[in-house]
């Protein structure tokens, strides 16, 4: 059983797990274990390969940077998008079918995870509209004069966005999976080479997402030196980046932290 | 009256699922009701009483997740007075409605646009950057970065708004939480234009081999050129569009 490429076990244990880890995005705790990042190094894990997962799951972290779920607007499917990315990646990219082509594997995943978002993102609204129906019925109850623990309501809730986020992550999972390798083994070489291409980009659009999404015009030369001195020492002197970019972030928090104190004191003086 | 300190904990903790029954109609009412409902249990022996307490909180409801706390306490501080005979029923309503939107917009600037996107950040250079097998703690990372700070203010959020009731919005005001925001994000993107410089030298965070493709210049002009696209409002699906079909027709034009 399954799709060829992912047994239907596998297939129901990442859904069921994505579908709790989804709660979080909104309905339970917010601790995060919903992002992309999280979900990918999860989902690596679970399919035998955490290191390729994880930087899946980074790099639609930064694709989804600035989804925010203010007020009423229902963001894309971080969740759900991670899941499939990562296990396009890993189960095509791993698949001796397209042995050299587990980049364009990777790039077809994160692609195919902006559809997988807006569709997770629609059958919130869904899922929204039924848990309305919940609370209206409750609310009656309230209004004639009952006093029972909301609790029933809360948990059904629950059980709806989990449902929600299961049936998207196990419907992509079981049809675009094969529908994805059937699609790379279609292509001709110079397509393959340009998802190879692509993907490399696509984490060059990530990272001008999350520079669009902090646009600061007071840090612009910070960070536009940043970029300088560490192109030029990494090609010339070769020097360790992580140690000058740790460097340059300890030094960034801790200018905002001596200016959150110096705050406060003014504030308490 | 006083409320127990057990009641305002389990009042903390239920806030943690208040959002579950989010709905387009009233948002976050009928959660925020159930977190209420030990409160007002304790704060209102007359089952007739506290049904219509349990009214005035079903009304719409919305705030940030995080900062709910603050006005629950709150709330449940004048609820108590309400319950003592010292204040309007109407009290509750104007003091939600005066906190929640103020809060919200306080929340949705500090967590979700500023905090959260900073920590992912950090997570990802620490991937990309950390000595193997080291590397892969980055989910650990992001999850320690972003949830120390908020966790903290969460669990205590209650506490605030019931010591200090109407009060409470100079306490978060004290927090200076704009001052910080404005660090995390120089901190964020000198991050994204350090990572981006160091792209040419660093290695492959799945394979461990080295990525020669990025070793150029070139490849970085094209990251500014993104950026531009984005700043000129261009959607990033548009963008990515471009890169599959730009880098399509590059390969059938240099097929070696």
């Amino acid at each position: 059983m399954g799709n060829g490429l992912l047994p239907l076990s596998k297939i129901l244990i990442l859904s069921l797990f994505s579908g709790f880890l989804g709660l979080d995005a909104t309905a339970a705790l917010q601790v995060m274990v919903c992002r992309p990042l999280v979900v990918g190094g999860a989902v690596g894990w679970a399919l035998g390969d955490p290191a390729l997962g994880l930087a899946i799951g980074s790099l639609v972290e930064m694709l989804w940077i600035g989804g925010v779920p203010v007020g009423a607007l229902v963001p894309p499917d971080g969740t759900q998008a991670a899941t499939v990315a990562a296990a396009v990646a890993i189960v095509l990219g791993h698949s001796s079918h397209f042995a050299g082509a587990d980049d364009a594997a990777a790039a077809l995943g994160v692609i195919a995870a902006l559809a997988v978002g807006v569709l997770g993102a629609r059958a919130e609204i869904f899922q929204r509209r039924l848990t309305g129906l919940l609370v209206r019925r409750a609310e009656r109850a309230v209004e004639e004069g009952s006093l029972r623990d909301l609790r029933g309501v809360i948990f059904g809730a629950l059980g709806l966005a989990w449902l929600r986020g299961f049936a998207v992550c196990a419907i992509c999972l079981a049809a675009g999976l094969p529908m994805l390798g059937l699609l790379l083994a279609a292509l001709p070489a110079e397509a393959i080479r340009a998802l190879h291409l692509s993907f490399w980009l696509i984490w060059l659009l990530g990272l001008a997402m999350v520079a669009d999404h902090f646009w600061e015009r007071r840090a612009l030369k910070q960070a536009g030196l940043a970029l300088l001195v560490l192109v030029l020492l990494g090609t010339v002197m070769e020097a360790k980046q992580a140690v000058l970019l740790g460097l340059a972030v300890l030094g960034a928090y801790l200018g905002g932290l001596w200016r959150w104190m110096r705050a406060r004191r003014g504030e308490g003086s | 009256m006083i409320l127990s300190r057990l009641v305002r904990v389990r009042v903390a903790l239920r806030l943690l699922l208040m959002q579950a029954a989010w709905n387009f109609e009233r948002l976050q009412n009928l959660g925020w009701a159930w977190c209420m409902q030990p409160g007002l249990k304790e704060l209102y022996p007359d089952p007739q009483e506290r049904a219509k307490a349990l009214r005035r909180h079903l009304e719409l409801f919305n705030t940030h997740p995080y900062m709910a706390g603050y006005v629950a306490g709150a709330a449940l501080k004048a609820e108590a007075e309400v319950a003592a005979g010292r204040a309007e029923a109407s009290r509750v309503s104007a003091l939600k409605s005066g906190l929640a939107p103020a809060l919200a917009a306080m929340g949705d600037s500090f967590f979700w646009a500023t905090l959260r996107p900073s920590a992912g950040m950090l997570a990802v250079a620490w991937l990309w950057l950390a000595p193997h097998p080291w590397h892969l703690a980055s989910p650990l990372v992001f999850l320690l970065a972003y949830n120390l700070p908020s966790l903290w203010l969460r669990l205590r959020s209650v506490e605030h708004g019931w010591s200090q009731g109407e009060q409470v919005a100079m306490h978060i005001v004290r927090l200076r939480l704009p001052a910080v925001a404005e660090g995390l994000r120089i901190a964020a993107l000198i991050l994204a234009g350090g990572l981006a410089g160091s792209l040419a030298r660093i290695v492959h965070p799945a394979t461990g081999e080295a990525v020669p493709l990025l070793d150029n210049f070139a490849f970085l002009g094209a990251g500014l050129g993104m950026l531009l696209m984005l700043r000129l409002a261009l959607r990033p699906a548009a963008i990515m569009l471009f890169i599959v079909v730009g880098t399509l027709v590059l390969a059938v034009s240099f097929p070696h």
